[in-house]
């Protein structure tokens, strides 16, 4: 692999991400934002059911659950799917191919570099947020730092997901409406929109079994620690078994994708 | 190579394989940016030895058909196809062959929708062909994408490769990083390119706000930083102006000389044509028709001078031998010559003597005309 290549890319991805500064500091603004909305719209939850759990959440546990997945959120978060249909269908798909990089790291070190950004500039600004304002509580070491390992596994999970259906693009052109139904399947079975735990029994068990709560919902179990050590050890081992099943499907609708790419936009 | 223009397309092609043997590059190429040339120069040195000039592209045979969705036009229509679509299949390239000697700067010209773009994007490794094979650099450019393209520079006249949000600058330094060009050699590249193509103010705004010809300028630069050995430039003058054009010229010229780059430039612009490339590869209807010298396809087919002569007073009765009036219109005159039957010299004479001439321009028909002159045959 080149790994030089991929790191300019990266930094490509850094540099347009500054371009946009503006952008940059109201997506930076937009958080705690959408945080004081999710924290009200809860505490009357809260107040309505006049219970002390819901979901097997006390209140403060669960502002901590939004504030763990808006940080999640912004290592994970891609839209490669996005990227992928605009320089299709605006013929700037040339622009990677013609580069001695892999098709899928073209995309990878691009999105990682942008990323790298919304962690500087927004997942350490909302940590700190957290534990001034909204009571965001310390974990153990080893929590922390499974943590920290299972966000980075998330990111690829989440990545090589997003991939797959961009690559659709290759037949179907405009995937606009896929790309919707992504972010919603996404956000809504990987915990992002409520936690899991508020579901039925028999869904979570189907969950266990479906590659998205990993990339939310296990990260911030890990965190909170309402997981066991030996949990957290197997959890992070399923995210690298479906680490290597998606790539190798990416793998699989690359090649074909490739021979199928003809006169789109030339 | 090329002594005499056959007329059949076939014939050309055999013209072309007239040795029996494949010239194909077996080297020993391993995916090492830095070690490349050194491969390179030392399997010259080995071809040179056999007295032998080598091949930088060996194509035979390459055929590439597309599906075209067709559907008439209006709203009804368009619904209708959602449900179910016609297709035909197009013939973009039927058996293309073709050889191309290290150095070389060949023009590929042709028709809108002849197969121009669909060869250049299956050499250049973005198109897997339905058949055919090729030995470019000594790789098959579509199988061995990666290691290939790092080889290669690609110019695409109608859009970017430089990163749209961000300065040209900065899509030179990714490319160094991503090509592992060193940096003394990268410095001097970039150093020298800047001050030729007369871009230093340039470089440092977004590609977004530069202009189609300081944008181009950018490109080429973009596309020759590492050194490729061999470079495709796809209608890389569309749209610029005579002083952009003629800058970009001379650059190409000077690469050529310089670093034995060999370029395959396809255009509409007869004027790139003759000022770049020795050799033209004409092609129609996905099928290479002609191959071969300009000089002898401008003998042979550019028999024709177009004349527009403006008058100072109007226009009189006028008789030229081998000479057709294409319009007449109060103090200008349009003529076509066939200086086969009458040199361009007699005409101006006879002109001259019998018309109040204020000015006289002559110029070639346009490559459209040669072409459909050629296909004729």
């Amino acid at each position: 692999m080149n790994l030089q290549g991929n790191w300019a890319f990266a930094k490509a991805g850094i540099k347009v991400w500054s371009a946009y500064r503006f952008e940059g500091i109201v997506m930076m603004l937009s958080t705690p934002i959408s945080l004081i909305i999710y924290y009200f719209l809860w505490k009357s939850i809260y107040a309505y059911m006049g219970t002390a759990t819901v979901g097997g959440f006390a209140f403060p546990e669960m502002v901590n659950y939004y504030i763990l997945s808006m940080i999640v959120g912004f290592v994970t978060w891609s839209e490669v799917d996005k990227w992928m249909e605009n320089d299709l269908i605006w013929g700037r798909m040339i622009t990677g191919l013609l580069k001695p990089i892999s098709f899928i790291t073209w995309y990878m070190s691009f999105e990682i570099g942008i990323n790298l950004m919304n962690i500087l500039w927004q997942m350490i600004p909302v940590f700190l947020i957290g534990f001034v304002f909204f009571g965001l509580r310390t974990t153990t070491a080893f929590n922390t730092i499974a943590f920290l390992i299972s966000i980075v596994f998330a990111f690829f999970i989440y990545f090589g997901m997003t991939y797959c259906l961009g690559l659709t693009a290759f037949w179907l052109k405009r995937i606009a409406g896929l790309r919707r139904l992504r972010r919603a399947t996404l956000g809504f079975f990987s915990g992002s929109f409520i936690p899991l735990t508020l579901f039925p029994a028999w869904s979570q068990t189907i969950f266990h079994y479906l590659p998205f709560e990993y990339t939310k919902f296990v990260p911030i179990t890990i965190y909170l620690g309402t997981i066991t050590k030996a949990m957290i050890i197997k959890s992070l081992a399923i995210q690298l078994l479906w680490i290597a099943i998606i790539y190798f499907i990416a793998h699989l609708i690359w090649k074909r994708a490739i021979k199928r790419y003809a006169s789109v936009g030339l | 190579m090329h002594k005499e223009i056959l007329p059949f397309p076939e014939k050309t092609i055999m013209h072309f394989f007239h040795t029996d043997h494949p010239r194909v590059l077996n080297l020993p190429l391993k995916y090492n940016i830095y070690g490349f040339q050194q491969n390179l120069s030392s399997s010259k040195q080995a071809h040179t030895k056999k007295g032998e000039a080598m091949p930088i592209i060996h194509v035979k045979d390459l055929r590439k058909t597309f599906k075209v969705y067709k559907r008439e036009q209006g709203v009804l229509e368009a619904i209708k196809s959602l449900f179910s679509r016609k297709y035909t299949i197009k013939e973009a390239l039927k058996n293309a062959s073709l050889d191309i000697e290290k150095g070389e700067i060949v023009g590929l010209i042709g028709p809108n929708g002849a197969g121009k773009s669909t060869l250049v994007k299956i050499l250049s490794g973005l198109l897997w062909p339905d058949s055919g094979e090729a030995n470019i650099i000594g790789m098959t450019p579509w199988e061995n994408r990666i290691k290939y393209v790092a080889h290669i520079g690609v110019v695409f006249g109608q859009k970017t490769q430089m990163i749209w949000d961000l300065p040209p600058i900065d899509s030179f330094y990714m490319n160094k990083d991503i090509y592992g060009t060193p940096d003394s050699e990268f410095t001097k590249r970039l150093k020298e390119m800047i001050s030729l193509l007369e871009v230093e103010e340039v470089i440092k705004s977004p590609v977004r706000e530069l202009s189609l010809g300081e944008r181009m300028r950018c490109e080429i630069i973009n596309a020759l930083l590492h050194n490729p050995p061999l470079v495709f430039l796809d209608e890389p003058t569309i749209g610029l102006d005579v002083i952009a054009k003629d800058k970009f010229r001379d650059f190409v010229l000077k690469v050529n000389k310089k670093y034995k780059t060999t370029f395959i430039v396809t255009t509409h612009d007869m004027q790139d044509i003759e000022k770049l490339c020795k050799r033209i590869i004409i092609i129609n209807h996905g099928q290479i028709i002609y191959d071969g010298p300009l000089e002898d396809i401008k003998k042979k087919y550019i028999t024709d001078k177009h004349i527009e002569v403006k008058l100072s007073g109007k226009v009189g009765p006028f008789k030229f031998k081998g000479c057709k009036v294409l319009e007449k219109q109060g103090y200008m005159l349009k003529l076509e010559l066939d200086t086969s039957k009458k040199p361009v010299q007699q005409l101006i004479n006879y002109l001259l003597q019998n018309f109040d001439v204020a000015d006289i321009t002559v110029t070639d028909p346009p490559i459209e005309e040669i072409i459909k002159k050629i296909y004729k045959e």
